[in-house]
């Protein structure tokens, strides 16, 4: 097991050096930020005590190892917008992103365990198959249309939500709910196969024929033999929603990390589109891992398959 | 030897055209593949036939008509589904609209289905090197969320639906890369591929002729649904301004242009959205109808006395 967890864990080395390369090409290609800085008229000593000053006048090798320490060094340098170290911009603005996240992931998780047994305790009736269709429209939804929809509802029509930015709980609605509205589709949908999968295992047989009561096999022997396939979903749910983040942020207005990095994006501000990219990919594969490790824990079939 | 050897990379896999119509069939006889092919089929002709089914010019503005409702809810001049702020009629520019929206998807997983199908191929049968290698990158490419990458790289190359194409096609090979690895790791070991090896086919042959073949299924199945996908990613750059450019425009980027104008022509905004709907649920409702048809066996669902 301790094996294990450490070669996952060099595998978020491997993600640190992959993502810092591919930024470090992009930022490359992607123009001279000395010029950027520099006013449109500037001489070109002024632009060329920029490039001095940003290390751009090294050899790519040097600029390239310097990018690789201050991803390990989490030293992504000052923001050329904000004039503020761009490590602490990012990690100020995760925090918003999170509480859009964290619920988004909570809620759709209870919501398809809750659709995939009743999905999966009635196949073939039509309450089971209405509830599979409906998770095949909300799927394929599209969230950021979804929050526009929201939007016009809840903030144009009714007036109880701000339309766009706003603080605290209320400015969490809308996203939250498009999110998770995307989010419950596929996981339900696992949710019920795995289901279906474990009834007919041989454990769940001999409880029942033992007399176990339905509910009793429904929790303690079928539903932990689905768990292992939903948490390893979880972790690639994880990483969706981030890309989802970045699209709902800026069209609503809220101050997190996507919001963040498409304005810098925007501003050519590559420390900070280094900074907010790199803590996205770290934190998507730490909770990957963490979730192949929880697997791990709760699934004895993969620990006697690791052992021999 | 040598004729017995071209013999060898002649002959296919055991798989005849039969097997394909066979599992089309399949398909059919599934009430959802049957509505997913209905739908398919209405919404390419709807895409082919837009300049005879379109009521007026998508691009004609007419200030004069500026956000009238639908004609059913009473709008004036018999727009179907109302008209933008700038007074063009949306159900025409939905039509057109399609056009793009359905290209992008079909191209775009086209291109990385077989971009994909080539990596797994090579991933799955040279396991210990070039498989490693290329799962490894897929890690990393796993860890940054693709709009991320989408938006960086628009940066750098410009905003552009041709760009942002080949952007989702090169991003699109892990998933076929992925799942077809592993199932060329497995039908390597299958006797027909021994077979063909030991009557002296070459490799390049028995990974076209007898080990492809045998994971198309799984291909065709993720290419449907990330068709659907990319239609959808599509429509979220365009949100990002990063999609189609003006004067050309597809549902997603009608979407973006409408958002800000919510309050006046709600219709400019959920129509385009709803078709984008309509369009992924075609995709995915086909490709849950071929996982279907490919393995039957998953159809036989357990449907307990237990409960």
């Amino acid at each position: 097991m301790i094996g294990y967890i450490v070669r996952r864990l060099l595998l978020v080395a491997l993600v640190a050096c992959g993502v810092t390369t591919l930024l470090f090409v992009l930022a490359r290609l992607s123009g001279d930020p000395a010029e950027l800085l520099s006013p449109p008229e500037a001489p070109p000593e002024v632009v060329e005590a920029t490039r001095i000053r940003l290390g751009l006048d090294a050899p790519l090798a040097v600029q390239y190892a310097k990018a690789l320490a201050s991803s390990f060094t989490l030293d992504f340098g000052q923001s050329f917008a904000f004039h503020q170290p761009a490590a602490q911009m990012v990690f100020q603005r995760l925090a918003p992103s999170l509480w859009i996240v964290v619920p988004s992931i909570v809620l759709s998780v209870l919501l398809s365990f809750a659709i995939g047994v009743a999905a999966a305790l009635r196949p073939s009736r039509l309450s089971g198959r209405l509830l599979m269709a409906g998770t095949f429209l909300t799927g394929s939804v599209p969230y950021f249309w979804l929050a526009l929809l929201l939007v016009l509802l809840f903030a144009v029509n009714l007036g109880w939500l701000p339309a766009t930015g706003g603080e605290g709980f209320t400015s969490l609605v809308i996203p939250v709910t498009a999110l998770t509205v995307a989010a419950v589709s596929t996981s339900a949908r696992l949710a019920r196969g795995q289901l279906l999968d474990s009834f007919g295992e041989g454990y769940v047989l001999t409880a029942r024929s033992k007399g176990v009561a339905p509910w009793r096999v429904l929790l303690g022997h079928a539903l932990p033999g689905a768990l292992p396939p939903m948490l390893a979903w979880l972790g690639i749910e994880f990483s969706f929603l981030f890309s989802a983040l970045l699209v709902l942020e800026p069209l609503l207005g809220y101050n997190g990390l996507g919001a963040l990095l498409i304005r810098s994006v925007a501003n050519q501000d590559f420390p900070l589109v280094q900074a907010s990219v790199f803590c996205m990919a770290m934190l998507i594969t730490l909770v990957n891992i963490g979730m192949d490790v929880i697997v791990r824990l709760v699934d004895p079939r993969l620990r006697t398959k690791a052992a021999t | 030897m040598t004729t017995m050897a071209k013999t060898a990379g002649r002959t296919r896999a055991p798989r005849s055209r039969s097997r394909a119509a066979e599992t089309a069939r399949r398909a059919w006889s599934d009430a959802s593949g049957r509505i997913a092919m209905v739908l398919l089929a209405v919404l390419v002709l709807a895409a082919l036939l837009a300049p005879l089914l379109a009521p007026s010019d998508p691009a004609a503005q007419n200030l004069a008509a500026a956000s009238r409702p639908p004609s059913w809810l009473g709008g004036e001049g018999g727009h179907l589904l109302g008209t933008d702020t700038l007074g063009r009629d949306v159900f025409s520019r939905l039509l057109y609209g399609l056009r793009l929206s359905m290209v992008v998807g079909v191209v775009t997983a086209t291109a990385s289905a077989l971009f994909g199908l080539l990596l797994g191929l090579l991933a799955g049968y040279y396991e210990s090197t070039a498989g490693m290698v290329l799962m490894r990158l897929a890690d990393v490419q796993f860890a940054v969320p693709f709009v991320a990458v989408g938006v960086a790289l628009a940066a750098v190359v410009g905003p552009g639906v041709v760009k942002l194409m080949i952007i989702l096609a090169v991003w699109g090979w892990v998933n076929y890369a992925r799942t077809i690895a592993n199932s060329v790791s497995q039908v390597k070991r299958m006797e027909f591929v021994t077979a063909a090896r030991t009557i002296g086919a070459r490799t390049p042959a028995i990974l076209l002729r007898h080990i492809a073949p045998s994971v198309l299924g799984p291909v065709i199945i993720l290419w449907s649904t990330s068709a659907g996908v990319l239609v959808l990613v599509e429509s979220a750059l365009s949100m990002l301004g990063l999609g189609v450019q003006p004067p050309d425009f597809s549902l997603g980027s009608m979407l973006a242009d409408s958002r800000t104008t919510l309050r006046l022509a709600w219709w400019a905004t959920v129509f385009p959205g709803l078709a984008i709907m309509v369009v992924v649920v075609a995709f995915n409702l086909l490709g849950d109808a071929l996982r279907d048809a490919f393995n039957p066996s998953v159809r036989t669902e357990h449907d307990p006395e237990l409960w």
